[in-house]
């Protein structure tokens, strides 16, 4: 017994030692040097700077077609146009949201990230948290010029105001897909699909709303159709008890679709991904998901048969907005505004909307472009089973508020998920 | 200084900075008002999760399956270990224990999607019924995804724990000395109490060990209640993933907080279980029922048995990365197409960077493992036994703790150390993982070699290098080549880690394999998980070759 408690303490004073060497220094932080401030006077100033260097952009990495097009059409065309050399480096946002984070709260202001994609909640939550550098947008030439600047994505994003903190790279709208040689006509609405769920129990579901972000649009756009209220007032600020009430209808109709849901409701695919699997492995006759191209391509890989199509409820469906941000600690900010200004251009848009390079719906005001672009975007259009920008505008339905986006989801989990 | 610590120092100085480090720096942010510029003390975090109703209710059922898939893997694992340790048929024990570690190879993830494939209400079982006319209909089938017992995230947890432990097992039982076996059979001795008599005895340290590494993961691992569990009950490790995936300033604290409850509830059942066992196994000599007398191929038929089970589904990885899909309800794959190996070779131009970089991590982090793990057995065989049991359980500690809190913890060590976004990080932190491993299996070779060995070559007068050149080394061997092994699979396989502390600095393998396996593009995912699987198999026979090679055959250590 006496040697254990020899043994025992000799290790508790080395552990204490190295705890000392460690923690003792306390608080880093405080002594790194004034962070180096980067205040440009012009365009041309930021060109000069940003020539040459070397960036890296984190983002999520699970659509191929995205990587393509970042390795193969960007980084090219940036290598020429300025000598930039672009790293895509494939992180999702929870991670590098952690990243950034931590990286704040250690006081670390040269980090390795200059370019983030990034929007709704995380957007958010890192212009709360002093994540991000900015506000830069006022220096992008592109947006200035072929931009809608009335768009209210330029200035909200998912009801948060963007103020400038991150630009605008593309729009995708929530499309369902499902296969016409199983059904001939889908139904057109959240009511209708009720009725298409009592007569096909178990063949329809939609992804955990809580963890996955199409799950989430689908609730929201239930809203647009079940509570009786216009857009406008969805958008505006709302108390909580009041929201509470006007979910009634919607949280009414998910209690009566849920028994004739996929498993009766009890589970729900944890992502868009998993119900794609559903869906493919022949578990659900329906998907859902926001890239507008994103069928196409899986038709073409030979993932989903080739009698698949796309599908918008004729109530409308919620449109989202994705952007490019910069960190707070970006070691390299001119040169990541090189960046965001040539993806928002009008080609790298057009090149990015085509079906078999992306899919995903530019973000220019095609009425502001030049005649030689516009011909462009008209023979983009033109091809088989790709939906028309105006026809996807026409279904889409704006954002609510951003504290009403969080309420959906804690009111489906609740009142629904849990049940 | 007591002398048995001087070869413990550099690995304990290691591990007490980061154990202690990561653990401390986790705690504190669970602690934190994360809206406050300074630290400021609340317990918010803690009264949240444990004043929820459904808290108990999730933690027991996470208790639930973490026990069942842990017992029912450590059973099945010792018994084909011992089948495989004692089969006449030299072929099919090659073959089998082959196959025991092409499974324990395969990534979780694979694992998951395997299950939806097999056990799905439109899987291959579910397909095979309705083509034979066992079911009717597609819904017919029983809900084994998804339902509230849980049964396919245990199918889960065993379809890898059942692997690892008989590759683990196996370490011990194949260097039990057949003398034994031949003495007990002179006697009589069934099969069955053979295996109670002389196998479990001697093996009992490493089937425990293995069970309590299966247990821990099975509480804190959150990839496979994520992508598989119904809401109600719900794992704690889901609902802490659930909340690291939802952005906000506070979310990450309760994540933290949670994660904290986790590892104190797992190491203190961790404790009561593997207590029990050890229990019952110490007593199995008690055991007095015969069983399995006579000429049964008992061993034959339980071996074909199992690697049919594990080779079929196996095949469906390898068979995905040339189709891109089986459409219901056929059981056969359509349109052939070489397209997902050709864009994986050719369209990526990160591919072989972030190959070659994963070798290289996955290499050293192996070789340090190994390295530290040795140098922590030799102290820990040296100890008392209740100081090398604590010494033991705190370098397990991070096994306990979640995969995603663990990292964000050494994450915030390493910026504090200034090493954050380098290899270095990287490598610290897959060392970190490993090390229980590599001392766990060091030590079971240390134990079975004793220190008889030793003591007479010091009376003959041998120095201590030559001792470890001539004797200890070579008796270890197939032991440090297990402990590279799987250090150098476990570096490999590790994505948070290297996404949060190699910083985008670092570009592994991982990072391009599991979004495609998250984000269902199945097509390119079983290209690399083919690849994934031959590299590691590769391995694992080449170090199996060179140790037959140098190693005669009377190198038992029991």
């Amino acid at each position: 017994m006496k040697s254990i408690i020899k043994h025992a303490g000799f290790l508790l004073i080395i552990a204490a030692l190295s705890g000392f060497w460690l923690f003792g220094c306390g608080n880093s932080s405080q002594s790194v040097p004034e962070k180096t401030i980067f205040a440009p006077n012009d365009w041309e100033e930021i060109v000069e700077q940003g020539k040459g260097t070397s960036i890296s952009i984190l983002m999520w990495g699970g659509n191929p077609q995205v990587n393509r097009y970042m390795d193969e059409w960007v980084a090219p065309a940036l290598q020429e146009k300025y000598q930039i050399e672009l790293r895509r480096i494939p992180m999702n946002a929870p991670e590098f949201m952690a990243k950034l984070l931590n990286e704040k709260r250690s006081g670390m202001d040269t980090g390795t990230a200059d370019l983030v994609w990034i929007n709704a909640e995380n957007f958010r939550t890192a212009k709360e948290g002093d994540l991000l550098w900015g506000p830069f947008t006022h220096w992008l030439p592109n947006q200035q010029e072929f931009y809608d600047s009335e768009s209210p994505d330029l200035h909200l994003d998912t009801g948060v105001p963007i103020d400038g903190m991150e630009a605008l790279w593309g729009r995708a709208q929530l499309i369902l897909a499902y296969d016409t040689a199983i059904i001939a006509e889908p139904p057109g609405s959240y009511r209708e699909l009720l009725n298409w769920a009592k007569e096909n129990p178990g063949m329809f579901t939609y992804p955990n709303p809580v963890d996955d972000f199409a799950g989430a649009a689908f609730i929201r756009g239930a809203y647009y159709e079940l509570t009786g209220l216009e857009e406008d007032e969805l958008s505006r600020e709302m108390s909580r008890e009041a929201f509470w009430e006007i979910s009634q209808p919607v949280i009414d109709y998910f209690l009566e679709l849920q028994p004739h849901l996929w498993r009766q409701g009890n589970a729900y695919p944890a992502s868009q991904a998993q119900l794609d699997d559903f869906f493919r492995n022949g578990e659900t006759i329906f998907t859902m998901g926001f890239e507008v191209g994103k069928t196409l391509g899986m038709i073409r890989e030979g993932t989903f048969p080739e009698t698949v199509e796309s599908h918008i409820f004729e109530t409308g469906s919620i449109g989202g907005s994705h952007y490019l941000a910069i960190p707070f600690n970006a070691p390299e900010k001119a040169g990541a505004l090189l960046v965001i200004d040539f993806l928002q251009s009008p080609e790298a848009q057009l090149q990015k909307y085509k079906p078999e390079v992306w899919g995903d719906m530019p973000a220019f005001a095609p009425v502001r472009l030049p005649p030689s672009f516009q011909k462009d975007l008209e023979e983009i259009e033109a091809q088989p089973g790709m939906p028309s920008l105006a026809s996807l505008a026409r279904y889409r339905l704006p954002e609510m508020h951003a504290q009403s986006i969080d309420w959906v989801k804690n009111i489906w989990q609740e009142e629904v998920g849990g049940q | 200084m007591p002398k048995a610590y001087r070869p413990l120092l550099p690995a304990f100085l290691l591990l007490t900075m980061l154990v202690a480090g990561s653990f401390y720096l986790m705690i504190k942010v669970s602690l934190a008002d994360p809206l406050e510029p300074i630290f400021s003390l609340t317990l918010t975090y803690y009264q949240n999760h444990l004043s929820r109703s459904s808290f108990w209710m999730n933690a027991l059922y996470s208790l639930y399956l973490a026990v069942s898939a842990s017992l029912l893997s450590t059973v099945i694992g010792t018994i084909t270990a011992y089948a495989i340790a004692t089969s006449e048929k030299t072929w099919l024990r090659q073959f089998s224990e082959k196959v025991m570690q092409a499974g324990m190879i395969l990534p979780y993830l694979y694992v998951v999607f395997l299950a939806f494939l097999m056990l799905g209400q439109a899987g291959f079982i579910s397909r095979l019924a309705l083509m034979l006319g066992f079911i009717d209909h597609k819904n017919a089938f029983p809900a084994l995804i998804f339902d509230s017992a849980g049964m396919g995230m245990i199918w889960v947890y065993a379809f890898k724990g059942i692997p690892f432990v008989t590759v683990m097992t196996l370490t011990v039982m194949t260097r039990i000395n057949r003398q034994y076996q031949d003495v007990a059979r002179t006697f009589g001795a069934s099969r069955l109490q053979r295996l109670l008599q002389v196998y479990l005895p001697l093996s009992r340290r490493v089937i425990l060990w293995s069970c309590l590494v299966l247990f821990a993961y099975a509480l804190g691992s959150f990839e496979v209640p994520h992508l598989m569990s119904a809401f109600r009950p719900r794992p704690l490790s889901a609902e802490l993933y659930s909340l690291y995936l939802r952005p906000g300033l506070t979310s990450l604290s309760e994540a933290m907080a949670l994660g904290v409850l986790m590892l104190v509830l797992g190491f203190i059942t961790a404790g009561i279980y593997l207590g029990t066992l050890d229990y019952l196994l110490r007593n199995t000599t008690r055991f007095k029922w015969k069983g399995l007398t006579g000429k049964t191929p008992f061993e034959t038929l339980w071996l074909t048995m199992l690697s049919v089970f594990w080779l079929i589904p196996m095949g469906y990885v390898l068979l995905f990365s040339f189709f891109a899909a089986i459409p219901f309800p056929e059981l056969l794959p359509r349109h052939f197409s070489l397209q997902f190996w050709e864009s994986t070779f050719r369209g990526n131009p990160m591919f072989f960077r972030a190959l070659l970089t994963s070798l290289q991590l996955a290499a050293i982090s192996g070789f340090l493992a190994t390295l530290l793990g040795l140098m922590t057995a030799r102290s820990l065989s040296r100890l008392p036994h209740n100081t090398s049991v604590g010494w033991f359980a705190f370098i397990s500690l991070p096994l306990f703790a979640p995969a995603v809190i663990l990292t964000i913890g050494l994450h915030l060590l390493m910026l504090r150390l200034a090493l954050a976004n380098s290899k270095t990080a990287v490598v610290l932190a897959h060392v970190l993982i490993s090390l229980p491993y590599s001392t766990a299996i060091l030590t079971t070779y240390l134990v079975g070699i004793g220190s008889e060995m030793e003591e007479v070559a010091r009376t003959l007068g041998c120095n201590v290098p030559y001792y470890y050149r001539k004797l200890l080394l070579p008796l270890l061997l197939p032991g440090l080549f297990l402990s590279f092994c799987i250090g150098f699979l476990l570096s490999f396989s590790e994505l948070f880690s290297v996404l949060l502390l190699g910083g985008g600095n670092v570009l592994s393998f991982s990072m391009l394999m599991y979004p495609a396996i998250m984000n269902s593009q199945w097509g390119t995912g079983a290209v690399m998980g083919s690849i994934f699987l031959s590299i590691h198999l590769l391995l694992f026979f080449l170090a199996d070759r060179w140790v037959r090679r140098s190693v005669l055959g009377t190198d038992y250590l029991f």
